[in-house]
């Protein structure tokens, strides 16, 4: 019998990740060789979404926009055109760099706008339009390092950072020998790390360099004077899509013809930038406190939803688990060493993108189900545990008297088993708020991703994440006591 | 007259293990049983089989003529309604306090509302002296107040038999009288009951029968005074002499 379930457990698990490879390989060609239609779709549903990565002045950026935020930039700008052009809407969605090509293969986003460059990998997965805007390559160094580095030439030997997938990751990577690269996420952390001395420079597109330098004292711009980097900012569109490219070059061709990308789009967007220098960085931070609280809400929300469908998820799966049914327990088994054994960013991700080529499950709700199912598979262990504490004797007397399993379950065995479990599913509560920040990576606007915002708003680094800290620490300080409130309540107190 | 209970070859197995085999007995309407015999003769298993808290491996359990053993699932809840259990470690629910440990299965099984189910738990309560108890939490109870409560609990379903598993043997000495006692109560109104114990003189002056059990069978059945005075097997002169 044992024996017998071990093999089961096996099996299933198996036939899982078998199915879960078939779905993530056969989906998306199946939908590459379909005919284009793909300028119609967009007519029809009347609207295009553009996806883009926001931290990316004066490109694309997060503004304040009547105490809300909203992106701007000029790419914003040339996709508004693009919209008119077909007689649609446009909609925003934004997300990290790295994922926008996802995003696009998965339909979640009809084009890229991202300042983004033609390279041959990219051109495997997506097409490109012609080249709407040409910029240089410029190095971003702290002003004190002025004398010793000249060009990219200075940089051997020296630790730069650049953003992970970006063209100019790839230039300095292949372009300068003997360099110690750092890649990240994010331009505000490598201007921090900058500004902190941890890495030299940062090579950047030249408007966006400009950009952080304005805003940054103690910063300053250089040309690299790397040779062949002139770099072409193209839109990128499902590979297939050619009518919608079609239609869109056309608009490129307009705006290329009166330069109106440097003229128009570039000045109206500049207009939004912020200017934050004369304030202190409180005065700044109270400023913007509609994005902060925008994304308390969105914490909380995530969180609360979560909680509640990962106590029931966990109270059928630790029962499962717990069943006589080889089938039952087999699922369970699978289902909680599967979730525990992969990272919740990974799961939040392939929610995300995963089932999203099934089914179109918006960023939310996706971050919801992933997190729901995350944290159901380590309270279903939690509850085991908790049934398990609580002797046989209990349900023996309940069945003896006639009650069925379900009822002994219900009324003796589970309520007993809560009050033992309580610090724990509170230990658990207190994780899965901190964990809700994972959803910013698929563009949720929840704390972590507003702090990005901010960040990207204000040109301050550290301000906006210790103004998270306090409130992530507020929040679960606030859940733990109140939790331990609770907790006294349930306990009877007969005996303390 | 009919039997209540009949037991017809019951065997338990665990793994290759035989607990017992091949057992019959029979219990009438009103027959106080005591079920006696060494530590380890499988007695406490047997009992447990009578409502299948434990699983036999094979036999028949006939209650008024329907087999436990063989019943549904649903069969089988309706027919625990009908069988009382008291357990050595009184098992009351921890989480309830007296008067809804007394009151959850007539209101949950029987449907009864809980104006009557509380009425009658507050009348038996009386009847063992603990009403005043009726709405502490089990964990300030001693010993004996939570057996008594253990009674009464059984009692509130209206059993037509209850099975007693060594309901003394985890309370200190001075509280075992007054368990004792309402037991024997219980006796007097014509309760039946099979009683696992090791409480010889209570079971020599309560009992209608006793059963002696060793190594996997009931070796003896015999009227208390028989069975005190005259064991016929070895195994039960041997038994007696150790705990008299």
């Amino acid at each position: 019998m044992k024996n017998k379930m071990k093999h089961s457990v096996l099996i299933t698990m198996l036939l899982m990740i078998a199915t879960l490879f078939v779905t993530a390989f056969t989906v998306p060609s199946v939908q590459a060789s379909a005919s284009d239609n793909s300028l119609q779709q967009i007519k029809q549903k009347g609207y295009i979404v553009m996806g883009t990565a926001p931290d990316y002045p004066p490109y694309e950026f997060i503004g304040k926009d009547n105490g809300g935020s909203k992106v701007y930039g000029a790419d914003i700008e040339l996709g508004k055109a693009i919209a008119k052009d077909l007689g649609v809407k446009l909609k925003v969605k934004s997300m990290g760099f790295d994922s926008l090509l996802v995003a696009l293969q998965t339909k979640k986003v009809d084009m890229v706008i991202a300042g983004m460059n033609e390279t041959p990998e990219r051109a495997k997965s997506v097409d490109f339009s012609k080249t709407y805007y040409s910029s240089g390559l410029s190095l971003v160094l702290n002003t004190s390092d002025d004398k010793k580095i000249k060009s990219y030439k200075d940089l051997q030997g020296k630790t730069i950072g650049a953003q992970i997938g970006s063209v100019q990751y790839d230039a300095v990577k292949k372009g300068i020998k003997n360099i110690n690269l750092k890649g990240m996420e994010n331009i505000n952390d490598l201007i921090l790390a900058l500004k902190s001395g941890k890495i030299a420079a940062i090579p950047l597109d030249t408007a966006v360099a400009q950009a952080y330098a304005a805003h940054n004292p103690g910063l300053k711009i250089i040309d690299a004077k790397m040779p062949g980097q002139e770099s072409s900012n193209k839109i990128a569109f499902f590979k297939g899509a050619t009518s919608l490219e079609n239609a869109a070059n056309k608009t490129i061709d307009k705006v290329n013809k009166d330069n109106l990308y440097t003229k128009k789009f570039v000045p109206a967007a500049a207009k939004h930038i912020t200017n934050n220098k004369s304030q202190s960085q409180f005065e700044t931070m109270w400023q913007y406190k509609n994005f902060f609280i925008s994304g308390i809400e969105y914490t909380m929300i995530i969180s609360v939803v979560s909680v509640f469908f990962g106590i029931i998820l966990g109270i059928i799966f630790a029962l499962m688990r717990l069943s006589h049914n080889w089938l039952l327990h087999s699922i369970s088994v699978c289902y909680i060493e599967f979730i525990r054994g992969t990272p919740q960013l990974v799961q939040i991700m392939f929610i995300y993108f995963g089932l999203g080529t099934i089914v179109n499950v918006p960023a939310l709700t996706s971050g919801i189900i992933a997190i729901s199912i995350n944290s159901g598979a380590y309270v279903a262990e939690i509850i085991r545990g908790g049934i398990n504490s609580i002797s046989d004797g209990q349900s023996e007397a309940a069945l003896s008297l006639g009650l069925s399993k379900k009822q002994s379950m219900q009324y003796i065995v589970l309520p007993q088993a809560f009050k033992n479990i309580w610090p724990a599913l509170g230990n658990e509560l207190v994780t899965l708020i901190k964990d809700s920040s994972l959803a910013s990576v698929i563009g949720v606007g929840e704390l972590m991703y507003q702090m990005r915002a901010v960040q990207a708003d204000t040109y301050l680094g550290v301000a906006p994440i210790a103004v998270i800290m306090v409130i992530y620490f507020v929040i679960t300080f606030t859940i733990s006591r109140i939790m331990k409130h609770l907790e006294g309540k349930i306990s009877h107190g007969t005996n303390d | 007259m009919e039997p209540m209970i009949k037991i017809e070859k019951l065997t338990k197995k665990f793994k290759n293990n035989t607990i017992f085999s091949d057992i019959n007995a029979e219990v009438h309407k009103g027959e106080v049983i005591s079920l006696l015999g060494p530590s380890g003769a499988g007695k406490s298993t047997f009992l447990r089989c009578i409502n299948m808290l434990g699983e036999p491996t094979s036999g028949k359990i006939l209650l008024d003529g329907k087999d436990l053993v063989s019943s549904s699932e649903k069969e089988l809840i309706q027919l625990r309604t009908h069988i009382g259990m008291v357990f050595q470690s009184f098992n009351l629910f921890e989480n309830k306090t007296v008067i809804d440990n007394i009151t959850l299965a007539p209101i949950k099984v029987k449907g009864m509302s809980k104006e009557d189910a509380e009425e009658k738990a507050h009348e038996l309560l009386k009847t063992v002296g603990l009403d005043d108890k009726a709405n502490v939490y089990p964990d300030s109870l001693s010993g004996g107040q939570a057996q008594r409560i253990a009674i009464v609990r059984a009692l509130a379903m209206d059993p037509e038999v209850i099975l007693f598993d060594e309901p003394t043997s985890a309370l200190d000495p001075e509280k075992v009288g007054e368990v004792l006692s309402v037991m024997q109560d219980l006796a007097k109104k014509d309760m039946t009951m099979i009683i696992v114990t090791h409480e010889m003189e209570f079971a020599k002056n309560v009992s209608d029968e006793i059963w002696f059990m060793d190594e996997g069978k009931i070796q003896e059945k015999q009227a208390p005074k028989d069975f005190f005075e005259n064991p016929k097997t070895p195994n039960a002169q041997r038994f007696l002499s150790k705990m008299i």
